[in-house]
């Protein structure tokens, strides 16, 4: 199986810093790869990179043919990438944002029936349908978030660039959505998604990427991430890893003011 | 798109642009008019037609550049002058006045240019057309032009400073109909263009990596927008002087009835802002008749509460 982006000596400079170094991955259709990493470490600019939006060295390819020989809104109908923070312009309905995710597609001033069907679909999966008509400014972070996701499924690529996808959703919705996630992940996408909980991306992902200053420490089964030594070096001492009643890990902070 | 806000729009425009020619100081003689008296014609079509129709497109263009700058610069507050465009284009009739030069709008259209190159240049430089950099750039632009306007009018002689104050305040005037020809042909390829590109103003009102992400070419298109914009409002601010809230007032109006569709907002801030220009052209020649109150101050004295009322609804 060809992998859909293949990135070889991948360097990614922000001003004078370098912020990636040197990176070297294959991800494949049919992969739901979690970014982890403390802040700083390189994951939203990695997003961005993928989804093009940023200069590099090296060499990163999708779907064979290198980044920066893509142009912009071919690019978007095969990598839909959803930002870590976006703005909150005031008086737009819910429907439009989540038919933005067309504007690659159709140019934004005509809808077709392929249109209208993947956002009403967008806006079923992402539980949204209800808030249709609703003022974006007006929704609390979680249903926010919640429609910028709906945009971004809207887009109908084979690959998913999600920045934080959970950030402000409350605990079911957070499942929720990796659920969705994996259900796309299942029909064949690839979903790259930053994460900050360890535990969702040990139930939900495929793969997990570690990033530690700007560098891959560790790629592989999420489970076996919990074993390696670069996981202690990443995220501390004070990282525990406790087991649920079936044996499942769970990763918990050691100190407790309780206690 | 909110076809119920266009038609209004439209209806409104159309309202604007027949009714006001015929408010004045002096009654216009329809008597005279219908049975085609053509000396009577000339008059009105010189006096009054070619007046509302330099503040129906005055209007439009001011209206229509501060619904764009406004997703541009992702800020509510933004104006067609917030690059310093009107600065600009005050200083150069300032000079052209001062030197007694009688191409004021020609000098005011090379000063409003100047300023955008320079503004383009500056910010261009710190960051890649940002609009923090963009906004920075306009407002150091700004506060030295007017610096320098105010420099020029105290060392101006007496019917020269009333000149550059009546120039500073901006309104509209009788104009030929060959500059009206020209200046129509100027701007409304330049609102067609605007308003083409009202999905790409959807997108980057939600910022410029949702935008990229969707697949726009951000900066090639912040650079058709902000070009496009400018020239309206330097063109515009040459022939009427500086008019201000039509371009910060009719957006805000029409996003607080209708919603933020800029497939709607751009062409509905067209048309009202030709109406409200047209309005307050026509209420400032009638009101203390026959004294001709400048359409910029019908504006301001109308905009500030009318801001501060649609502000307060929005928190209520």
């Amino acid at each position: 199986m060809t992998p859909l982006i293949r990135a070889n000596n991948l360097c990614v400079d922000r001003g004078a810093r370098e912020v990636l170094k040197r990176l070297q991955f294959e991800f494949l259709a049919g992969e739901f790869v979690a970014l982890l990493g403390l802040n700083g470490a390189g994951k939203s600019t990695l997003m961005e990179a993928l989804a093009g939006l940023l200069g590099y060295s090296g060499s990163c390819a999708i779907e064979g043919r290198e980044l920066r020989a893509w142009q912009r809104r071919e690019l978007s109908r095969v990598v839909s990438f959803l930002p870590q923070t976006s703005v909150q312009p005031a008086g737009v309905p819910v429907r439009q944002v989540v038919a933005m995710g067309r504007y690659p597609h159709s140019g934004g001033w005509t809808e077709s029936p392929e249109d209208r069907l993947a956002i009403a679909m967008s806006l079923e999966t992402c539980q949204c349908t209800a808030l249709a008509a609703r003022r974006f400014s007006d929704l609390s972070g979680g249903e926010r978030q919640r429609v910028l996701l709906a945009a971004a499924l809207a887009q109908e690529t084979p690959v998913l660039a999600l920045d934080e996808p959970s950030a402000h959703a409350d605990l079911p919705l957070q499942a929720r959505m990796f659920e969705l996630l994996r259900a796309r992940v299942a029909a064949g996408a690839l979903c790259l998604a930053v994460v900050h909980d360890i535990n969702l991306a040990l139930t939900f992902a495929t793969r997990a990427v570690l990033l530690h200053e700007g560098a891959i420490v560790f790629d592989g089964d999420p489970r076996a991430m919990l074993e390696a030594a670069a996981f202690r070096e990443a995220f501390g001492p004070d990282i525990a890893v406790v087991r649920d009643g079936n044996g499942n890990p769970i990763v918990t902070y050691r100190r407790s003011v309780a206690s | 798109m909110n076809r119920r806000t266009l038609l209004w729009a439209v209806a409104a425009a159309l309202f604007a642009a027949l009714a006001t020619p015929w408010l004045g100081p002096e009654q216009v003689h329809t008597k005279e008019l219908l049975s085609g008296d053509a000396a009577e014609w000339r008059i009105f079509l010189a006096l009054r037609v070619s007046r509302s129709l330099l503040a129906f497109l005055a209007g439009g263009s001011l209206a229509i550049t501060g619904a764009v700058f406004q997703a541009l610069l992702r800020n509510s507050l933004a104006t067609p002058y917030t690059l310093g465009v009107s600065s600009g284009a005050a200083l150069g009739a300032v000079i052209a006045i001062c030197l007694r030069v009688p191409v004021v709008p020609l000098a005011a259209l090379a000063g409003g240019i100047a300023v955008l190159l320079l503004v383009l240049r500056l910010s261009s430089r710190w960051s890649q057309l940002s609009s923090h950099a963009l906004i920075l750039a306009g407002v150091s632009v700004t506060s030295v032009c007017s610096a320098l306007i105010t420099i020029l009018h105290s060392y101006a002689g007496f019917s020269q400073s009333f000149a550059i104050t009546s120039w500073l305040i901006g309104g509209v005037d009788a104009v030929s109909f060959s500059s009206l020809g020209f200046y129509a042909a100027a701007v409304l390829p330049v609102w067609a263009l605007l308003i083409y590109h009202a999905p790409a103003w959807n997108l980057m009102a939600f910022g410029e990596s949702w935008a990229a992400a969707r697949g726009l070419n951000v900066r090639r298109t912040s650079l058709i927008g902000y070009l496009a914009g400018s020239w309206l409002a330097a063109l515009t601010v040459s022939l009427t002087g500086p008019i201000g809230f039509v371009g910060l007032l009719v957006p805000h109006f029409i996003r607080e009835s209708s919603g933020s569709d800029h497939r709607t907002l751009v062409p509905a801030s067209a048309l009202f802002g030709a109406a409200f220009l047209c309005a307050c052209d026509a209420i400032g020649r009638t009101v203390l008749a026959p004294s001709d109150i400048p359409a910029g101050v019908i504006t301001a004295i109308l905009g500030g509460p009318g801001l501060v009322w649609m502000l307060s609804k929005e928190r209520g």
